[in-house]
């Protein structure tokens, strides 16, 4: 298991190496540069000219890759924000915890009623439950997270003044953010594991748990649900690796300092060590949340942790 | 099924009850109708990050809101005329390049030291060395200490922008400056009537009075002492929060985020103007648009009344010349001749031009945030016979394509807000001195390029206008670019929020106060 993990780690490098290039390679080729987006439309050519120098950006294109890359190797220099003149390395530091709290708390809440509703909905297969519970998880799904946002200010702040608008530093400040952020998980975790629970609860072992005189109980929640744990997870992680980067719009409408809206914000002004540090960073955090992913396989299911094992007479181990 | 239950409610419970923990984010009590009871405070909200609150590297006027309080400058350009303020009195040579200004004694910077001379003259040698404030250095030739409270001020060349140049500099403090370092940026010491107290590197910056402010003398102390100004990017959340009474007073409020609070109770909107015109502009340097009598066919098919009233629901002001009235030097506009809605006369034009069956453009470029402008303009100039497609560009796609001059017409808007005409008359001004945005392709024109220089070159406010109104004259018929509207914005505030005096740019913290 340990040489399959730093197999893993290793394997990351050129795969984030390649990631820096093809993001570096379109910030190169999209049009604009830093200067006249710092400076604005009324700056003049030789300010625009004078500006992308002092930054750097006038240098040919594999030179200032490899600088970028050769300080982070023998620096751990990422670089400092065109816009801002602040190390990006801290910028993202910074913001990573608001992000990290809004993802995680959120995916927990969205596994947690998200699995909840599945199960109920597999279990009740065709009944009001399950289509009421089907039209829910549709409603959930296509409710777009920007006017969910905006109707949930509306009424908790705005009308019932029981929430802030905006803002971050009290538990109070992050339900709204939350709600935001869990109402489009519920919706794909639950149809994921209702969709599992029902293959796995026509197997054949369930047939002989029942048969041999286990209650209900035991057969959904011991036997069928471990086994129709494998996509929840997958699709978990991606969630969670998905929300990491994306919640932008969550982010912006509630004025939460993160990494998603730091990023669109660097974008737009062709902040290129901002992009390409956070998405490097983003990189190395979905390529570290894919391995958790594969333990966390191995844990659930013996037939994976098996391939792991060694045998007692020192054979090789099974990648 | 019953343990399921009990879980459910309890985390149900759970979430309740952290939402009554933990200090209270919620909104001030009695939301905007009422009074705060902190009413030497105010919370102003900002929709733009802030990358800097030092003047030097600032860049977006949202930052200038905040610099404008906590720092100061020499003189300042207001009700009209230039006005004292660290300098007590200066006086400028005839050929305005010598300026000699002789400094209050009783100004005292955040950090306790006191102002002189020294940091006048290292504000002014080191312009170059800052990223925002290098482009201005190529006015400044040299700066004389005289005595510790006297310093004279060398340029260039004679131009009008020099006390332009000078007026916008606020004075730092070389110390504060060395020490700091980049810290500086967002530890700011100046000289203003507000200090800052805190900034938690994101959204919330704090300032507190400065009790040794000079002009407190005068004024006296201001009503409000503390103001919290709070970033928030999105302009729906803001006004939501300006409902919950989270935020007292916002200002820039584009027409159709302000519009709705006109008609709620508690809130108070102020329209000001000239923030920048809407255009349309024409790529003189190629046909057809090398024709005046095209150009002039374009502003005589234009509707302005009506197209001020589809973009902005009226709130804009009809508008056919760019400039500012607020600009130092700035003709009457009643004074200046102005095109009228005249379809008939825009088809004999186009006709006289050699185009009787009305033109085919290539397609026109635009701005995303411009379409609603560019669809009324294009079904206007239908009416006439010109017509196009139009081709919404991103940005940066955008200013490339102007850059490259890839274009024939395009609806675009720029920014009036600079205080002095020589800004805006560049625009029309072929040699040298064309921004990156130059609108009116290769447009050229002798007497034009003579009139911008001397109206540059003179000192006296009431020549100049003089200057410009015969330029303006000349613009008319020439029309390298049509003017249609003047945007607007607003301040919307609590309505026991006064203002005392409204302006887009500069608001500052001493005209603020609670109604008793």
């Amino acid at each position: 298991m340990v040489s399959y993990i730093v197999k893993r780690v290793l394997i990351t490098i050129p795969i984030l190496l390649g990631v820096v290039f093809i993001v570096f390679s379109i910030m190169q080729f999209t049009p604009g540069n830093p200067a006249s987006v710092i400076l604005g439309a009324q700056a003049e050519p030789w300010q625009i000219e004078q500006l992308n120098e002092q930054l750097g950006y006038n240098k040919p294109f594999f030179v200032r890759f490899f600088n970028y890359v050769i300080n982070i190797v023998t620096k751990f220099d990422f670089g400092v924000s065109y816009k801002s003149g602040k190390p990006v390395v801290d910028e993202i530091l910074l913001r990573f915890p608001m992000t990290f709290k809004l993802a995680s708390i959120s995916i927990v809440i969205s596994a947690f009623f998200g699995i909840l509703l599945g199960i109920f909905s597999a279990v009740k297969q065709y009944t009001a439950l399950d289509t009421s519970l089907t039209v829910l998880a549709l409603l959930f799904a296509a409710v777009p997270s920007f006017w969910l946002a905006l109707m949930l200010i509306l009424v908790f702040a705005v009308t019932w003044k029981i929430l802030p608008t905006s803002g971050y530093g009290t538990v109070q400040h992050m339900i709204l953010p939350i709600i935001t952020l869990s109402v489009g998980g519920i919706a794909g975790i639950m149809r994921i594991t209702r969709s599992a629970m029902l293959e796995t609860i026509r197997q054949d072992y369930i047939r002989t748990a029942r048969a041999k005189g286990a209650t209900e109980k035991i057969v959904i929640w011991r036997h069928a649900l471990k086994n129709a744990l494998l996509p929840v997870v997958t699709v978990l992680g991606m969630s969670f690796a998905g929300q990491l980067g994306g919640a932008v719009i969550t982010e912006t409408i509630f004025a939460l300092p993160g990494i998603g809206q730091y990023m669109v914000t660097a974008i737009r002004a062709k902040d290129d060590p901002v992009v390409l540090t956070g998405t490097l960073f983003l990189a190395a955090l979905f390529c570290l949340i894919v391995l958790l992913l594969d333990i966390i396989y191995a844990l659930i299911d013996p037939r994976i942790r098996a391939r792991f094992i060694k045998t007692k007479k020192g054979g090789k181990a099974h990648a | 099924m019953k343990k399921l239950t009990s879980l459910l409610l309890t985390a149900m419970m759970l979430v309740l009850l952290a939402s009554g923990c933990g200090s209270s984010g919620a909104p001030a009590d009695g939301g905007p109708q009422s009074t705060p009871q902190d009413k030497d405070s105010v919370t102003i909200g900002i929709s733009v990050s802030l990358d800097s609150l030092e003047p030097m590297s600032a860049y977006s006027r949202e930052e200038q809101y905040v610099i404008y309080n906590v720092f100061d400058t020499l003189i300042e350009f207001y009700d009209g005329k230039y006005q004292p303020r660290l300098a007590e009195s200066f006086e400028m040579s005839d050929d305005m390049k010598e300026f000699t200004f002789k400094l209050r004694q009783d100004v005292t910077f955040h950090n306790g030291e006191k102002m002189t001379a020294k940091d006048v003259k290292y504000t002014f040698d080191n312009l170059a060395n800052f990223a925002f404030w290098a482009n201005d250095a190529r006015y400044i030739d040299h700066t004389e200490i005289i005595d510790d409270y006297t310093v004279k001020i060398y340029a260039k060349d004679t131009t009008a922008t020099n006390l332009v140049v000078i007026s916008q500099k606020e004075i730092i403090n070389e110390k504060a400056v060395t020490e700091l370092g980049e810290k500086h940026r967002f530890a700011p010491v100046g000289t203003g009537p507000y200090k800052l107290v805190n900034y938690d590197g994101f959204s919330t910056i704090q300032l507190e009075w400065n009790p040794e402010y000079y002009q407190w003398k005068e004024r006296g102390e201001p009503a409000i002492k503390k103001v919290t100004y709070k970033v928030i990017e999105d302009m729906q959340t803001m006004a939501m929060a300006l409902e919950a009474g989270e935020v007292d007073f916002v200002t820039k409020v584009p027409a159709t985020d302000a519009l709705p609070f006109e008609s709620k109770s508690g809130f108070t909107v102020d329209w000001l103007d000239q923030d920048g015109v809407t255009l349309v502009c024409y790529n003189c340097g190629t046909a057809p648009f090398n024709d005046k009598r095209v150009r002039q066919a374009v502003a005589y098919a234009i509707d302005r009344d009506a197209l001020n009233l589809i973009t902005t629901e009226g709130t804009g002001l009809v508008w056919d010349y760019f400039y500012s009235p607020k600009q130092a030097g700035a003709p009457n506009y009643d004074d200046l001749p102005h095109y009228t809605y005249d379809p008939e006369k825009a088809k004999q034009l186009l006709a006289d031009a050699g185009y009787p069956n009305g033109l085919q453009l290539d397609p026109v470029p635009i701005m995303q945030s411009d379409e609603r402008y560019a669809v009324a303009l294009q079904q206007q100039l239908e009416q006439v016979g010109i017509t196009f497609e139009l081709e919404t560009l991103e940005q940066n796609t955008l200013f490339d394509t102007i850059f490259a001059m890839d274009y024939e017409i395009l609806p675009f808007g720029l920014s009036t807000e600079i205080y002095d005409m020589s800004y805006v008359a560049k625009y029309f001004y072929n040699k040298d001195l064309k921004p990156m945005l130059f609108p009116c392709g290769d447009f050229a024109d002798d007497q034009i390029d003579e009139l911008i220089r001397q109206g540059e070159t003179t000192a006296d406010l009431g020549e100049r206008a003089k200057i410009y109104t015969e330029l303006y004259k000349l613009l008319y018929d020439e029309q390298p670019l049509s003017a249609v509207y003047s945007r607007q914005c607003a301040t919307v505030k609590n309505q026991n929020l006064n203002y005392a005096h409204p302006d887009i740019l500069k608001v500052k913290i001493w005209d603020l106060s609670w109604n008793a």
